[in-house]
């Protein structure tokens, strides 16, 4: 019987004005190659946020939605939310 | 009372009746993601379909970059259709707080809707902190974070310094928000 245990990015998505992009993390558990179990973590990247130690994949996505436009948009965003 | 037993390639297990449908043991299983249950209505409303169930972790951190420690003892997450209910337990370093900018905590698991019927958190335990002084805050629409507010006047987000009272902070939040 063999265990193994990886990690994949198994949802990529992109949401809202400000072109969050939000990423689930799988944790998937195998016994002798067959799925028994799933388990998720979750983050968000915001326009503002540093991408460096994103996956390449992410960094790609990131690099084309946020662009400055975006940036400046959510910048004023958040400057109008600070009440 | 008509009853059909379906039988796939193991133990017969789902029966359809004039009132129910029962499946005696395992799990109702869409092929196709993003398909739903609706409730409530005869007809395929989106209003009325619940499409999604998620359960997960994510890591809390503290709006700083001054290089302290923060450790999380748990954050977990229930997404129920366009709802999410948070929890963390967090504890981080005093120094972390940035009295000059609005204290936050980042890295909620999914970006918050935005309109202005947002959400909200509040604190359930805490140590070594002001938060005597309110007990609560808000997830700003189109964010991901969590905001501090007083409890008097305008509800105003608070500074780090408003938040802190000694080295060590600690806290416990629960809160909604959707999406």
């Amino acid at each position: 019987m063999a265990l193994t245990e990886e990690t994949i990015q198994d949802k990529i998505e992109i949401i809202g004005d400000f072109k969050h992009v939000q990423v689930r993390t799988a944790t998937v558990i195998k016994r002798d190659g067959t799925e028994i179990s799933r388990s998720f973590h979750r983050h968000v990247i915001a326009p503002d946020a540093d991408t460096s130690n994103e996956s390449t994949e992410v960094q790609a996505i990131c690099n084309v939605v946020h662009t400055d436009a975006i940036k400046t948009a959510y910048a004023k965003h958040l400057e109008n939310s600070e009440v | 009372m008509a009853l059909t037993k379906v039988r796939g390639a193991g133990a017969e297990g789902l029966t359809l009746s004039t009132t129910d449908l029962k499946i005696d043991s395992g799990d109702l299983v869409f092929s196709t993601a993003d398909k739903g249950v609706v409730l409530g209505a005869t007809s395929n409303t989106d209003a009325n379909t619940i499409s999604d169930y998620e359960e997960g972790t994510w890591t809390p951190t503290v709006s700083t970059d001054s290089g302290g420690t923060t450790v999380v003892y748990s954050a977990t997450y229930t997404k129920v259709g366009r709802f999410v209910n948070f929890g963390c337990y967090i504890t981080w370093e005093n120094n972390q707080g940035d009295n000059a900018n609005e204290f936050r905590i980042n890295g909620l698991p999914f970006t918050c809707a935005s309109n202005y019927a947002s959400g909200g958190f509040y604190i359930t335990y805490s140590e070594n902190s002001n938060m005597d002084s309110f007990s609560q805050g808000t997830v700003n629409n189109g964010t991901n974070y969590l905001v501090f507010r007083t409890l008097t006047g305008n509800l105003n987000s608070l500074k780090g310094n408003a938040v802190h009272d000694a080295s060590f902070v600690s806290g416990v939040f629960h809160g909604t928000y959707h999406v």
